[in-house]
């Protein structure tokens, strides 16, 4: 059997033993629901392992995680938190920020030539309401605003430089609880801005008798796509343990970590996975 | 405010610090040419027979050392070669994006910074490798702005040696140190991308030469036009400037003056102003 195959089987069993070995109780209780995309913070003292993040529940309202996917694949440190700052029943409000970064020296599996060189620091700022309507009903709204600098080198023509990006939207999930165990969640996200500026400094020969050094900054808001949107209504399926949520929708693409919204529009899949144990 | 929502906000503050903004970029100040500009504007001497053989004899000269030394060509095909291969560069750069629409990406090159132009001058030998010591340098100063070029461009040379129309030329430092040696007003309408040939520039030097085997003085100023080609040059009069007009082949064919506007023939030796009267030279 090839690994590939028993790498295979053993998420398999893993997730059907995570799954059958508790009850399906249905887990989206008063004091435990949806924390993505919410107000809502992990419980205290549980530890969320999952695809996109781990997150720890430290205390009450406060969250801290980080993403070993991404510590995985991009060799990249992060780490983030989120505090509830208000739960004034049915309301609750909370903060959130964190901080990734990437070198492209660090790579492991992705080989970026000899040639270049880019470090990249994100850092998110995040601003969630989630109101609880009614039993089955809750609304989750948000601000959500990327920063990401980039210094980079490209060495055939000595070009170096940093580049800026920030951007904003706004979110919000209209969640449905039909059972303790499913939620249907309906996410619209919009983008309000998305500014790009760099500076680049470089060296280059113009012939064998001229060369040009310079730098020049710039901002523009050629990236500002009008009327970026997504939605995308999913499931999201909770056991004791297990926590299953996907879903498909339409939109603009994004790419995710940096939050930055591209022109095209098409297809968008949802897929998320995590387990939740007590700690 | 909790404990951990100071943590959070303190973290907020501070990625935000650090990456919230692009660090400025410092340009050298250019020298300031307004008064020049506006002098060749609004030329406000009295152009007259008493004035107009010096005058004219006084342009003329300017204009034939211009062409001997081929400052304006050598100036505008340096500053045309580096644009082209800033142009190429930038579509290097930006013909890998994803996007598949380089204007997009090329307007991040675009905006505020500063060029620094080093040429190795030609040399007086022919096809010989580059060679600072031996050849001299001439260095320009170009700053950027989110319009284009700024108005002022300006630089130094070295020893300067090269050959024009088969003479030998040596540029020498002049006296303006860090206003340079030679200043060149573009004005507000050009890029990188369409400034060329057809790019008038207003010219101040300030340099000693040596043209053939004698020394030469280059302490002028002059207006190089796009087509029909020609000069323009200022010469000072008792009661202000006037400004001549020369072809590339060194004919008056008018003068600009406080007291009108000449169209002059120089085969005849007379300029005659709009209101019919003829000031001869």
């Amino acid at each position: 059997m090839s690994s590939i195959k028993r790498l295979g089987r053993a998420v398999l069993i893993g997730v059907v033993a995570s799954t059958t070995s508790s009850v399906a109780l249905g887990w989206h209780t008063e004091d435990d629901r949806v924390t993505d995309g919410s107000a809502y913070t992990e419980p205290e003292r549980t530890l969320r392992v999952g695809l996109t993040g781990t997150r720890w529940g430290i205390i009450d309202r406060f969250t801290v995680g980080t993403s070993f996917l991404q510590w995985g694949l991009l060799q990249s440190p992060n780490v983030n938190a989120k505090l509830g700052v208000v739960r004034w029943d049915p309301l609750s409000v909370s903060l959130g920020t964190g901080v990734s970064y990437v070198d492209t020296d660090w790579l492991l599996w992705f080989d970026v030539g000899d040639d270049a060189h880019a470090r990249v620091l994100v850092v998110p700022a995040r601003l969630y309401t989630s109101v609880r309507i009614s039993k089955r009903w809750s609304w989750h709204s948000g601000l959500e605003q990327t920063f990401v600098k980039v210094y980079g080198r490209y060495d055939p023509s000595e070009v170096q430089g940093a580049l800026v990006t920030s951007n904003m939207r706004a979110v919000g999930t209209l969640e449905w609880r039909p059972y303790r165990f499913m939620a249907v969640l309906l996410l619209a996200r919009y983008m309000i801005f998305q500014t790009v500026g760099g500076t680049v400094g470089f060296d280059v020969p113009v012939d064998d008798r001229t060369s040009v050094a310079g730098t020049a900054t710039a901002t523009t808001g050629a990236f500002d796509f009008p009327h970026a949107f997504a939605v995308v209504p999913s499931v999201h399926l909770s056991w004791k343990r297990l926590n299953l949520r996907y879903g498909v929708g339409y939109g603009n693409y994004m790419i995710p970590g940096v939050n930055f919204t591209l022109p095209r529009r098409g297809v968008v899949p949802m897929v998320d996975v995590w387990w939740r144990f007590d700690l | 405010m909790t404990r951990g929502g100071a943590i959070v906000a303190a973290g907020v503050a501070v990625a935000a610090a650090l990456v919230g903004c692009l660090e400025g970029i410092d340009k050298p100040t250019p020298p300031d040419m307004t008064a020049l500009v506006a002098r060749y504007a609004d030329p406000r001497g009295t152009f007259d027979a008493s004035v107009a053989g010096a005058a004219v004899a006084q342009g003329r000269e300017v204009v034939r050392i211009a062409i001997a030394i081929g400052i304006a060509r050598r100036l505008r095909e340096t500053l045309n070669a580096t644009f082209d291969e800033l142009d190429a560069q930038e579509q290097g750069v930006t013909d890998s994006s994803e996007f598949g629409e380089t204007q997009q990406i090329a307007a991040l090159l675009r905006g505020e910074g500063t060029l620094r132009i080093h040429r190795i001058c030609d040399g007086h030998g022919d096809a010989l490798a580059p060679n600072e010591i031996r050849d001299g340098t001439l260095d320009l100063i170009v700053n950027l702005t989110h319009r284009g070029l700024d108005p002022v461009i300006w630089g130094w040379v070295a020893s300067c040696r090269y050959r024009e129309l088969g003479v030998r030329v040596e540029l020498q430092e002049g006296t303006g140190l860090e206003l340079g040696d030679l200043r060149a007003f573009v004005g507000d309408n050009y890029t990188i991308d369409n400034f060329g040939a057809d790019s008038p520039m207003l010219l101040e030097l300030d340099m000693r030469g040596r043209l053939g085997g004698a020394s030469l003085g280059v302490r002028f100023d002059i207006k190089a036009l796009p087509a029909p080609r020609g000069f323009e040059v200022r010469v000072g009069v008792d009661d202000g400037d006037v400004v001549l007009r020369f072809t590339a082949s060194e004919e008056l064919v008018r003068v600009r003056a406080g007291n009108g506007d000449f169209k002059c023939d120089d085969r005849e030796r007379r300029c005659r102003a709009s209101n019919g009267s003829v000031v001869p030279f």
